[in-house]
């Protein structure tokens, strides 16, 4: 069992081959080898390790992208925006959350969450006009004058296609 | 402080102030590099979408670049996600090719462009030839724009091109220039080539390292000698359609594709006599898999013509089919297709299906003067003869242990017929045949009757089936069943 402490000072036990999902933790595993110390992870809370568990959890035993897929992830990266049932559940969760849990794939290095988080994100956009985006996520329009000539030119060009 | 510039002064403020609004909201924790990865698959998704015909030649991309000024900043630094062009405005073709900045193109211009528009793109898009990966184009006329088009090919190397294709609607004979000059003969990548309508000869080097070949409108020579030339080919797709050839080939000639796996015929080639002609022309591989599609309402001829011209290997050895499978398509498409294994159970995944023939049978096919609507039962199993009796005595040597009819009915009386040992007659109709699998079928009538005659028959003359699996069969009772007990070893009925 591996212990895990998050930045709210929350321990979690987690069996190893689940937590091992993480690249970033099964690292620090082979070079610290086995050992009862708690690992602390100060970007992560504990309302966020609870997904991410419950994430590694359900994909348990499943294989880990391969090494060649972080020389060249443009190229080898899963091309769909496809999402599976069970991964669509997991991730429907307020925006403050999906953030979280995108953040914390990505410094605990778990490629395939992060996937699932960015490509629900892009799902979100999909379709949508910039205003409609911009509202979604609470953005404010702040271009300047000059660029919003070179937008006004692009969309000219769009529509007179 | 004059007033405009008053305004001007307070207006930036503002914008500064939004900046700094965007920057407290919870996307904006995400760094750039995650966000680059969620605008790759906004990309590739509005991409695919504009795939199945809503293309408008818009960069896909675009929606997020006027979102706000961190996102457009984001989006204008990564080339790659600019890289997809196939816009017939020049203006986008010009922003696309210079934000994609080095990134390997990809070109796709859809079937429909219309030439001029097109010609003027490939203008722009291949003075960046030595940086494209994949291009497809398909010009509506094979016009003076032609040479122009093969010009711009030939101005420079291909050094990452891995697919080309191309097609000019209006074929043309071959004209007497050669492509010997393009990509300056070298596309050294090249490995995936689609030419319909091309018209030229082919060069002798330049396609060198192809695996994957698909051809229609050429002639017969220029295919045979660009085929001479294309050592490494594992897939060839012919679509019939080939164009008269004006230059004689000498009958003994052959052309050896020693590593091909694959071998098509679209359901074009009936129709033109210069696929049995191409065939006599290939040495094929013993191993290689071939697949045929066929109208129905041509007869079997076409089809016993073309098995008759496919070649042994030198040491006179041939595949035997141990098995055969006929499957019903679903009912929207109207065919079915007859497979040949050289192992005795069908697994497509192995790859271990060597020749399989689509039958297709559309409407207009029926409606055609002369034409009769082919029945599963008659085509399936004459297509059978054809290959158990070695017809013309040349590739194909089968003797059937295995036989899977899969799909409605139409199949069961079609088998009796080709199991029946006529009496008094010295020949015995698939004498190896021990493994027979029906699946799906809805027996009617007699055909049950009937089946457990044959097979009776062929118990007698010492040629039993030993197993009949008739998993999923419907209208079928326990006594019809037990029936066939008594005449085949072993009866399954999942």
């Amino acid at each position: 069992m591996v212990h895990l402490v998050t930045s709210d000072n929350v321990e979690f036990v987690v069996e190893k081959e689940v937590v091992e999902r993480s690249v970033l933790i099964k690292n620090m595993l082979e070079d610290v080898g086995e050992s009862d110390q708690s690992i602390p992870l100060a970007n992560v809370s504990s309302a966020v390790l609870r997904k991410v568990i419950e994430y590694c959890e359900h994909h348990r035993g499943e294989p880990l992208p391969s090494g060649d897929a972080d020389q060249n992830q443009d190229e080898t990266r899963k091309r769909t925006t496809d999402i599976s049932e069970w991964d669509q559940k997991f991730i429907t969760v307020d925006q403050e959350m999906l953030f979280e849990i995108i953040l914390a794939a990505n410094y605990l290095d778990i490629k395939s969450l992060l996937d699932v988080g960015c490509k629900t994100v892009a799902n979100m956009i999909k379709g949508k006009t910039p205003d409609e985006i911009r509202r979604l996520f609470n953005i404010v329009n702040d271009f300047t004058p000059e660029e919003e000539a070179q937008i006004k030119k692009e969309n000219e060009w769009a529509e007179d296609r | 402080m004059h007033t405009d510039e008053n305004s001007a002064a307070l207006a930036e403020s503002a914008r500064v102030l939004r900046s700094r609004s965007n920057s407290q909201v919870p996307i904006s924790r995400l760094p750039d590099e995650i966000l680059l990865i969620i605008f790759k698959y906004f990309e590739e998704n509005t991409r695919r979408v504009s795939a199945l015909g809503a293309y408008n030649g818009v960069p896909a991309c675009l929606a997020v670049t006027h979102v706000s000024r961190h996102w457009r900043r984001v989006a204008l630094e990564r080339p790659t996600l600019w890289r997809f062009v196939g816009s017939t405005s020049i203006s986008w073709l010009d922003i696309m090719l210079e934000r994609s900045q080095k990134a390997p193109l990809v070109v796709k211009y859809r079937k429909g462009t219309p030439e001029s528009i097109l010609v003027k793109t490939l203008e722009k898009i291949l003075l960046h030839l030595p940086r494209i990966k994949y291009l497809e184009f398909y010009a509506m006329f094979f016009s003076l724009n032609s040479d122009r088009i093969m010009e711009l090919l030939s101005s420079q190397p291909a050094p990452m091109l891995e697919t080309l294709k191309i097609g000019f609607e209006e074929m043309i004979p071959t004209t007497e220039s050669t492509t010997n000059t393009i990509f300056q003969g070298e596309a050294p990548l090249l490995r995936s080539l689609q030419v319909f309508g091309w018209g030229r000869r082919w060069p002798s080097c330049t396609f060198d390292g192809i695996r994957t070949l698909q051809v229609e409108g050429m002639q017969l020579s220029d295919l045979l000698t660009a085929l001479q030339c294309m050592p490494s080919l594992e897939q060839l797709t012919f679509m019939g359609g080939m164009l008269q050839s004006d230059r004689p080939i000498p009958i003994n000639s052959k052309v050896t594709l020693a590593r091909l796996k694959n071998i098509t015929l679209g359901d074009n080639w009936s129709k033109d006599a210069q696929a049995v002609s191409l065939f006599r022309h290939l040495a094929l591989p013993v191993d290689v898999n071939i697949v045929i599609w066929h109208l129905s309402s041509k007869g079997l001829q076409p089809i016993a013509d073309l098995l008759s011209v496919m070649d042994k290997r030198s040491c006179g050895s041939t595949p035997v089919f141990r098995s055969m499978c006929a499957i019903k398509f679903s009912p929207w498409s109207i065919g079915y297709s007859v497979e040949f294994s050289t192992s005795t159970t069908f697994n497509r995944q192995d790859d271990n299906v060597r020749l399989t023939i689509h039958f297709d049978c559309y409407l207009y096919v029926v409606d055609e003067p002369g034409a009769t609507r082919a029945d599963p039962q008659e085509v399936v199993f004459e297509m059978c003869n054809i290959i158990a009796e070695r017809r013309r005595q040349t590739f194909f040597a089968g003797q059937f242990e295995s036989i899977y009819l899969h799909g409605k009915p139409g199949f069961i009386r079609g088998l009796t017929d080709a199991l029946r040992i006529v009496e008094g007659s010295p020949k015995v109709p698939y004498p190896s045949l021990r493994v027979l699998l029906l699946g799906d079928i809805r027996f009617e009538g007699d055909e049950l009757q009937d089946l457990v005659d044959v097979l009776r028959m062929r118990v007698q003359k010492d040629v039993p089936v030993q197993e009949l699996s008739i998993e999923g069969c419907t209208n079928l009772s326990a006594d019809q069943v037990d029936l066939c007990r008594e005449v085949v070893e072993v009866v399954s009925r999942i």
